[in-house]
């Protein structure tokens, strides 16, 4: 009771009490606006189209399309149709209830998806469900707002949805910020707490933020100078972090479309790389060089040996072709360091997971497992620990679109985000020929060994002994070719003696598996005059025809 | 081991728990060991340079006290190894590539030696902590240090051995030499200036110093892209140093030692000599205690004395960055601005009063925007090593740039106040309250009651808005 008065008097003092009023105030104010930012900031911006009063946000179409390939559009009043390249869209509409009472929903998707009222799933049309079928459903709803969200899947090309109240149909939207978002007729303070109590996923966080903001600032006060403040201290730091759950979507995987793609070409010959391989062979040249037979390049820029491994499994195995050879480019020791480019960066794992219909068990062992250091492990189980870290990428995107909107005067819309997006990307990227020396280039990063030259000690540990039995598993000729990287100006480059020893075993243990090896290091038709930056040759035409004389005879 | 890995967290916990289940003496053996594991857990060697540096001071405070008529032997001794060490493991190779250089000039032949030295992590910062200990010995403003094994622990004390903040032994010592006690408001206050030192480090510094890489990464960005790279790099290093700070003091704080403050809202200075009262400050104060002092000062009787003493001090201060012109040019360009600066207030403080009371508000923020530009041009300096590209990047003309970049530079410009945003409201609540109240201790009041929702807030950012490429901290080169 005491402490309680205490507690009181230190509010009633304006000196501490209005760090709790400001405090609370701010904390309300956030907690309520959690929604509406969630909304806004998140969801809104990645609406094509939002003026129905539908915010649609779109995942990675199957291949790449046009900006206006995103498009939506509506048809007729309760129908929304959406251009086939999508291949999962997700519509969120406020909804106002006038009455309370049971009203009648009756949903169809084209092709399949859901419908859910305020987090809670309504209706679901299986994949493959007879055209032209509905789903019929009662719900009970209380006057007010109400969220509806619909989550669509694209398998088969088809991609409309409608959903019609018969009974009764009362929806009223109005604009609430010119003509780009929707909302029903409500005053700001009523529709901040409308959003917080139908934002299904929102709500888990304003909630708990909300009610956590009032004891935080309340438990200082009444816990002052007593030792169990340090453990409330602590509770009340994790318990956001621990508790927000956050679903991660996995990039589609392009294995199929990749493989229809091989299977429709047929090539001869198939190369596997990265920027390496892109700066290096032209196609269609190689394919003039060969007297038309076909050539088929699989590139993944910034992708090293583990991105090869999953490029060979996932895109080219499951085509089920057998060209003459598989040429697989690559630099220095990359083969012996597995886990380079493999991790921390949402880049690659954006490409692995777009090779990967699943976790590949033989990745995850070799990048997650037994080669992982114990703080490595520590690092993985620290972030597991916190599911709200899987958020990350979704935050830093919301933060860079809000910075574009900023340079674009406010402007949200997806569209032209995505256009100053890609001019940025251009710009910063080696095809812009415009970066310093060494920059952009791939590096095997921090994985520091001790030998880091002994092949034999690593390479059991590697993607190479995995790479070679799958070829010999689906009898395909494999070939390694390892580029020369940037000469020095007064000639070729001469690897050091520990290199030499190491390109040595690696040809032999190649041979003994069957495979090629071809090294570029030390060509005197590779001058510094030939690179552009970094270790990327500038002109394509003449390196694939220098390839074509080195390397002619496994071109047979 | 680097306060921003996984290593570190797991060395804190270990060393946190260890540590308050022992007595003093004890608690002091077991840190000198962590001390030690701490650095050689990089490199062995630096264990063993320390020990050196540490046992030259030691040595010269305890034979100053013995035989004071010879203290002034004891105090060139300790300096000339102390300093010698730094020049050997900093300096050598610089020193070397303009030997030869102007040799070369002369038509001189010269083969310059292959020296491979590694530069041993934080030797700048506890050199300067080891001298500044000798010369307030020599000066009798403290007293010598006898236990060897405290003052070896205030030399490694291993949350500001890498990247400070520079320790006075009036400050550090007597808390080694006392028993240590923690109450559950320094946990808290502990507990945030690590998660507020963490947020800095991993979202502001590592984001903003993307947006830095990839700028000087251009060979040819336009006027206004590559002025938004050195906003970026501005930002970087400020959180950057500013968390390690913080960290190094969040640290200390929870096994009770309260170490000096580094920063103080730099970017918040009103001219480019208050620029150094906020930035870096324990570096500052050592200057101008060891250097500027002894040089005369302000106290000299002419003006171009005076001058002169101001350069030198920051000619030195850019050299204490690094063994590169473009430090020294970065340190002169600081020289010339406060040299300015005291011209400035000379010529114009006579018409301050003058001033009406509405018009202070606005000529604050214009002399603050104005601080905050010069800082940047200095940035530039200090960022660019190549001095062929800095010369062509100091004749950009803004007329010349392209639409394209001028729209990339707003974007940048855009995202990186975004990430520093919390930097900048730091410091409006910091001085509003200071304003209010006149608060000197940073983190006391203002956020006693928000400490644990702070904390939280903080977590959230680090786990969601880290930068997937974390970098090391810039001051661990110097």
């Amino acid at each position: 009771m005491k402490r309680l008065r205490t507690s009181l008097s230190l509010l009633a003092d304006w000196k501490t009490g209005r760090w709790f009023l400001l405090g609370t105030t701010l904390f309300l104010l956030v907690s309520l606006a959690t929604p509406d930012l969630v909304l806004r900031l998140i969801v809104a911006p990645r609406g094509d189209d939002a003026r129905h009063g539908w915010w649609m946000r779109f995942s990675e179409p199957s291949r790449p399309v046009g900006v206006d390939g995103y498009r939506a559009f509506l048809e007729a009043a309760p129908l929304v149709a959406l251009n086939p390249d999508f291949r999962r869209a997700r519509g969120y509409m406020l909804w106002s209830i006038q009455d309370d009472g049971q009203y009648r929903l009756q949903f169809l998707a084209e092709d399949h998806g859901t419908l859910s009222v305020d987090g809670r799933l309504i209706a679901r049309l299986a994949p493959g469900h007879p055209e032209g079928e509905r789903i019929e459903t009662w719900v009970g709803l209380k006057r007010g707002p109400h969220l509806l969200e619909v989550d669509l899947r694209n398998d088969s090309g088809r991609g409309g949805f409608t959903i019609e109240v018969v009974v009764p149909p009362k929806m009223s939207t109005r604009h609430l910020l010119g003509p780009d978002v929707t909302a029903p007729v409500l005053t700001l303070p009523e529709l901040w707490w409308a959003l917080m109590e139908c934002s299904g996923a929102a709500r888990w966080i304003a909630w708990p933020l909300f009610v956590l903001s009032l004891l935080c600032l309340l438990l200082p006060l009444t816990l002052r100078g007593r030792i169990v403040a340090v453990p409330v201290t602590a509770a009340v730091i994790l318990a956001p972090a621990l508790s927000i759950p956050v679903k991660v979507e996995r990039e589609p995987y392009i294995g199929d479309m990749v493989a229809q793609e091989l299977r429709r070409e047929n090539p001869d010959f198939v190369f596997i790389g990265n920027s390496m391989l892109w700066s290096r062979i032209e196609d269609a040249h190689l394919e003039k060089l060969l007297g038309g037979q076909k050539v088929h390049s699989i590139v993944n820029f910034g992708g090293l040996s583990a991105v090869h491994y999953l490029a060979f499994k996932y895109l080219f195995l499951p085509a089920d072709i057998h060209p003459k050879r598989v040429f697989i480019f690559f630099r220095g020791l990359q083969f012996t360091f597995p886990r380079a480019r493999t991790s921390n960066d949402p880049f690659v794992e954006k490409i692995i997971e777009r090779l990967t219909p699943a976790p590949d068990p033989v990745f995850e062992e070799i990048v997650h497992g037994r080669s992982r250091t114990l703080t490595d492990k520590v690092y993985d189980g620290l972030l597991r620990l916190f599911p709200v870290a899987a958020a990350e990428d979704r935050v830093r995107r919301s933060i860079s679109d809000l910075a574009a909107a900023m340079a674009k005067g406010w402007n949200t819309e997806n569209r032209e985000t995505k256009k100053l997006l890609d001019g940025i990307n251009k710009r910063f990227s080696l095809e812009s020929g415009s970066l310093r020396a060494g920059v952009g280039t791939e590096s095997l990063e921090q994985e520091k060994v001790d030998n880091p030259f002994d092949f034999y000690g690593r390479v059991e540990n590697s993607f190479l002994p995995h790479i070679l039995q799958l070829a010999k598993e689906h009898d395909i000729r494999l070939a390694f070719i390892r580029v020369q990287e940037r000469p020095p100006a007064d000639g070729p480059p001469e690897d050091p003696p520990e290199m030499k020893r190491y390109m040595a075993d690696m040809r032999r243990y190649l041979e003994e598996h069957g495979a090629a090896l071809y090294d570029f290091t030390g060509d005197p038709e590779l001058p510094l005059s030939a690179y552009h930056d970094g270790d990327h040759i500038k002109d394509q035409k003449k390196y694939t025809e220098l390839f074509y004389r080195r390397v002619g005879h496994l071109l047979k | 081991m680097s306060f921003n890995s996984i290593d570190y967290l797991l060395f804190f916990t270990a060393v946190l728990c260890g540590y308050w289940l022992l007595p003093r003496r004890g608690q002091n053996i077991f840190l000198l060991a962590a001390s030690y594991f701490f650095l050689c857990y990089v490199h062995p060697w630096f264990g063993l340079l320390i020990f050196g540096v540490s046992l030259v001071n030691y040595a010269s405070g305890l034979a100053m006290a013995k035989w004071p008529a010879r203290k002034k032997i004891f105090l060139l001794l300790a300096l000339a190894l102390s300093l010698g060490d730094l020049a050997c493991f900093k300096y050598a190779s610089f020193f070397l590539d303009n030997v030869a250089a102007l040799l070369e000039l002369f038509h001189i032949p010269f083969s310059r030696p292959a020296l491979q030295i590694m530069l041993p992590v934080g030797i700048s910062f506890y050199t300067f902590q080891a001298i500044a200990y000798t010369i307030d010995v020599y000066r009798g403003n403290t007293g010598p240090c006898r236990d060897p094994l405290d003052f070896f622990l205030f030399i490694s004390f291993f949350p500001q051995l890498v990247a400070g903040p520079i320790e006075r032994s009036r400050n550090l010592l007597p808390q080694i030499q006392n028993s240590r006690r923690i109450s559950p408001e320094q946990v808290q206050q502990g507990i945030l200036l690590l998660l507020w030192g963490f947020f800095k480090k991993l979202v502001i510094a590592d984001n903003t110093g993307v947006i830095a890489y990839k700028v000087f990464s251009l060979t040819d960005p336009g006027f206004f892209l590559l002025w938004s790279g050195v906003l970026a790099f501005g930002i970087q290093i400020l959180a950057d140093f500013w968390s390690y700070t913080d960290i190094a003091r969040g640290s200390a704080l929870l096994m009770g030692f309260r170490l000096s403050r580094n920063f103080d809202h730099p970017y918040f200075s009103r001219s480019p000599a208050d620029f150094w009262r906020r930035w870096h400050m324990t570096l500052s104060y050592w200057l101008r205690d060891y250097v500027y002092i002894p040089l005369g000062g302000s106290r000299s009787p002419s003006s171009l004395r005076r001058g002169a003493n101001i350069m030198i001090t920051f000619l030195l201060s850019g050299l204490w960055h690094g063994a590169s012109w473009n430090f020294v040019l970065w340190g002169g360009y600081h020289g010339v601005l406060v040299l300015f600066d005291r011209l400035w207030r000379k010529i114009f403080s006579p018409f301050r009063d003058l001033l009406p009371a509405r018009l202070r508000t606005p000529v604050l923020v214009l002399k603050i925007i104005g601080t905050f530009i010069l800082v940047h041009i200095g940035w530039l300096l200090f960022r660019e090593t190549d001095t062929g590209m800095l010369l062509g990047y100091l004749q950009l003309s803004p007329w010349a740039s392209s639409p394209e970049d001028n729209r990339i530079a707003l974007y940048l410009c855009c995202l990186t106040l975004l990430y520093s945003l919390p930097i900048f409201l730091h410091g409006l609540i910091y001085f509003q309250d200071q304003r209010i109240r006149g608060l000197q201790e940073e983190y006391a009041r203002p956020l006693l009651l928000l400490r644990p929702v702070l904390g939280a807030v903080l977590l959230l950012g680090i786990l969601t808005i880290r930068s997937p490429e974390p970098a090391t901290f810039i001051y661990f080169q110097f």
